[in-house]
């Protein structure tokens, strides 16, 4: 068994007896279950939504979660496309058209979800200033010129510091993964 | 071709990929208004359609930074940070509800000043805090940051952002003078919101129903400003800083009469480096005070506050019209009092809705400074369990400043767990202190229990006939005096004492009182000779007593009864209990359990749910009442009320509605003192005899 694999294990016995220890589940997996959801609903406050909604089904659930190999991250997929199928046939019946037999995605690659999910978590390090532009730039939907009313910096300062963000990024992802960006 | 930097192309890109983006989501919504497709189908292939479209709007790049393109592309779901945030604690706190987990409790040492704080922030005092934040969000996109919610499910603390500043907010609690704009009928602080456009905030905020007070205009000061009044009372600038401008610069307009609007001065704009004006945040505040110029002096010294003294204006009455001043890193502004601007210094409205809540590193230094320069110390600073220490100052204009360091980093569920500790350690404390009496007698003052009767009228002599002559009271006290030639007498009746004030002109507040005879039918009839009008005959009643009612010459209600069974006063009552008739017992009897700790003893409704009869205790001592009917109207009489703390319950009650009469007062005739009217309108004493007074 990989260490990784070891580490969840003991990480979700230890939620499992101690709800208060999901947190560490959620730290690990939320990006992931986020960039999952995202790739599959509308818009973002259905993404904030459906992404709620699977972590209080995993945290309510978590005590009959039984290791059998697979990665947690399978299981919380699995309410999550549980949850839009759901949401899905609920929308569907509102308007009163069918609900789809399947759910109309193939499987567009986990793997897709997982670098997406990693890169979000690349964010999260950069140094305050550039996290802060992208977090305003790209979650927030903000322009260059409110980026800089916001932080009292030029236009120009504020396109150079998501330059170098996206700099950071890139390298920091090309020694983590030994590769160019997808 | 023209030359760019990296860093201008790289924006270009993302501008359209974000661009693409933001369309494919308006398409995907539109589908599915209007087509049969689910949101998921319309999602997915929109997605589809994303990835191709996405390839093309990134256009051709230089080589370098095409791997970023490719980034950023795969950026576009980033989640926020701020709900990634929230869930997570929204998760423990569930987590935590759910059973065995033990927030883990961290002491170290910490910066006084929290991350993501200015030095000064709004604090709004608002009726019906929860809905305003409602209104924030709608009118301003402010987001919740944090609730605290108390026991009684009132807003004790809430956190709101707006740009870059945090908001702080709570419900009215009088008690402890947090009073709302319309408490006091106004507000002598103007919050100051700076935004990237003016016109569109104040048409979101109208929309979502803030009264325009004045409408969006570029300003000869170099902002395009707008004011209005939010639903809750609160006074709002929005403004956008449109061209950075020295005073000089700012003179000469005026003396040219120009505007900045005006097409000469557009174009010599100087476009600012952003739309909050330099040295301020999005959110502040404005200060109106009854003298500038001795108030910036104050401020100066209580505080450390720095002017900018080219932004003095002074009117040639030497009136300062308008001021900034800077403490830590937050701009205030200050002016006099103008009417014709509605702005009113605190003295106007007798309070401040707005409290300035100023986050420093050493908050006993900075509290000593400013009560050294003459602030008067509101709340003494201690340490407070939500991990901070704090205290408020008044200031000598009337503004109300809280100071806060933090002494330990807490997770919301450990603030949440230690302010459910303290409630608990509050309602303990209330309730240890709440039996005044207990079997019937207030130290000092013999034969009274904690809830006493006390009748008004303006024929006192004729009252008293009644007592004595048709319930046997004997008097055991009697003052006159004043100039208006009033008595106060006590009286006891059986095991009761009545208190009885009389005043040839005094408002009259005649009382319904339940009173145990020997006799109903004799009793009945001397009061009739004597006066009396008939509201019911003796008749037995199913419940066990005999029963009649009448009405003496002032307007008192006494509804007579013995015990058909054994002695007439049954064991354990007491012969006289004063009768409410609140129009609506439920309410009255919660008030008299948050206000008094009252216990409810007894509850008989109606098939309509009215309550017909209902008994409650303070300390041991009853009260009954049934809800206004036919000719029992409400009759709100006074009640003196001993109780342990004069000052602590006092609080309770405006807590819990009541509106002040008197703060507590030591009075002369060996009590100390405070009045209060509960919603229903009747009146209470709320009394504490001081030790070693003698009547």
């Amino acid at each position: 068994m990989k260490t990784e694999e070891a580490d969840e294990q003991l990480l979700i016995e230890a939620a499992q007896k101690n709800p208060g220890r999901f947190a560490e589940l959620y730290e690990a997996n939320f990006e992931r279950v986020y960039a999952y959801v995202a790739s599959r609903v509308r818009d973002r406050d259905e993404a904030q939504d459906v992404t709620a909604d699977v972590f209080h089904k995993a945290l309510a659930n978590l005590p009959r979660f039984e290791w059998r190999g697979a990665p947690f991250a399978a299981w919380l997929y699995r309410i999550a496309a549980n949850a839009i199928a759901d949401r899905a046939a609920r929308a569907a019946r509102e308007r009163a058209i069918p609900p789809p037999d399947d759910p109309p995605f193939d499987d567009p690659g986990l793997e897709d979800v997982e670098r997406r999910a990693r890169l979000f978590r690349m964010v999260r390090s950069l140094p305050k200033d550039q996290h802060r532009v992208i977090e305003l730039r790209f979650a927030e939907g903000m322009s260059i010129r409110e980026i800089a009313g916001l932080m009292g910096r030029t236009e120009g300062a504020v396109k150079q510091l998501q330059f170098r963000a996206l700099e950071t990024l890139r390298a920091r992802w090309a020694a983590e993964t030994g590769g160019a960006h997808a | 071709m023209p030359k760019r930097s990296l860093s201008g192309q790289l924006d270009a890109a993302l501008d359209a990929i974000l661009a693409r983006r933001r369309a494919l989501d308006r398409r995907a919504v539109e589908s599915t208004g209007e087509s049969a497709e689910s949101p998921e189908a319309a999602r997915f292939y929109g997605k589809r359609r994303e990835a191709t479209e996405l390839e093309a709007a990134a256009g051709a790049l230089p080589e370098r930074l095409e791997p970023l393109a490719a980034l950023a592309k795969d950026l576009i779901d980033l989640p926020r940070n701020d709900f990634r945030r929230n869930l997570k604690a929204e998760l423990e706190r569930r987590a935590i509800m759910s059973g065995t987990a033990k927030p883990a409790l961290e002491k170290s040492r910490v910066s006084p000043i929290p991350e993501g704080y200015h030095t000064a922030a709004p604090y709004l005092v608002v009726r019906g805090a929860a809905r305003a934040i409602e209104f924030y969000k709608n009118a301003f996109g402010a987001t919740e940051v944090m609730r605290l919610r108390m026991p009684d499910g009132s807003l004790g603390h809430a956190e709101i952002q707006i740009g870059d500043s945090r908001i702080m907010l709570s419900d009215e609690f009088p008690g402890y003078g947090a009073v709302s704009p319309e408490s006091l009928g106004g507000s002598p602080v103007s919050l100051h919101l700076y935004t990237v456009d003016t016109d569109a905030l104040l048409a979101r905020a109208a929309a979502a129903g803030a009264t325009i007070t004045a409408p969006a205009a570029d300003r000869d000061y170099g902002e395009r400003s707008a004011s209005l009044t939010d639903p809750f009372g609160h006074k709002w600038t929005i403004s956008t800083h449109l061209e950075d401008m020295t005073f000089e610069q700012y003179q000469q307009r005026l003396a040219a009469g120009m505007l900045p609007g005006s097409g000469e001065a557009a174009s010599r704009r100087a476009k600012p480096a952003s739309f909050v004006r330099p040295g301020f945040h999005a959110a502040g505040v404005y200060l109106t005070v009854s003298d500038g110029v001795e108030a910036l002096d104050f401020y100066k010294r209580a505080f450390g506050a720095v002017e900018t003294e080219s932004m003095r204006f002074v009117d040639p009455s030497g009136r300062v019209a308008h001021s900034e001043i800077t403490i830590g890193d937050s701009g205030i502004m200050i002016s006099d009092e103008f009417a014709d601007y509605n702005s009113y210094a605190p003295q106007h409205f007798g309070g401040s809705p707005v409290r300035i809540h100023l986050y420093v590193e050493d908050v006993d230094a900075l509290a000593a400074q400013a009560i050294a320069a003459g602030a008067k110390a509101i709340r003494p600073v201690e340490d407070q369990f939500y991990g901070y220490r704090s205290g408020q100052l008044e200031d000598p204009f009337g503004h109300l400043w809280i100071l806060s360091s933090r002494i330990e980093d807490l997770s919301t569920e450990e603030v949440e767990r230690r302010a459910a500790e303290f409630a608990k350690r509050q309602a303990e404390a209330a309730a240890a202190e709440q039996p005044a009496a207990d079997g019937g007698t207030i130290p000092g003052r013999e034969g009274f229990t904690a809830v006493t009767p006390y009748i008004t009228v303006r024929r006192g002599d004729e009252l008293l006939d009644f007592v004595k002559n048709v319930l046997g009271a004997t008097e055991t006290f009697r003052s006159t005096g004043g100039s208006a030639g009033g008595i106060h007498v006590e009286a006891r009746i059986g095991n009761s004492m009545v208190m009885i004030g009389s005043a040839p002109n005094v408002e009259e507040r005649p009382a319904a009182l339940h009173v145990y005879v020997d006799d109903v039918d004799a009793a009945y009839r001397k009061a009739l000779e004597i006066g009396a009008t008939s509201l019911s005959e003796p008749t037995d009643q199913p419940y066990g007593e005999r029963g009649a009612s009448v009405k003496d010459v002032s307007g008192n209600f006494w509804y007579l009864a013995r015990s058909l069974s054994g002695r007439p006063t049954p064991e354990g009552l007491r012969t006289v209990t004063p009768y409410f008739h609140p129009r609506s017992g439920a309410q009255m009897i919660d008030f008299l359990k948050r206000a008094f700790g009252a216990e409810e003893v007894a509850r008989y409704q109606d098939a309509s749910g009215a309550i017909v009869h209902a008994r409650v205790t303070i300390a041991g001592a009853a009260i009954e009442m049934g809800e206004a009917h036919g000719p029992y109207q409400p009759m709100p009489m006074a009640i003196y009320l001993y109780v342990r703390h004069v000052d602590a319950t006092y609080r309770r009650a405006l807590d819990a509605g009541a509106t002040s009469v008197l703060a507590p007062t030591d009075q002369p005739y060996g009590d100390r003192n405070a009045w209060v009217r509960d919603p229903e309108g009747y009146t209470w004493y709320i009394a504490t005899p001081l030790g070693g007074a003698t009547l």
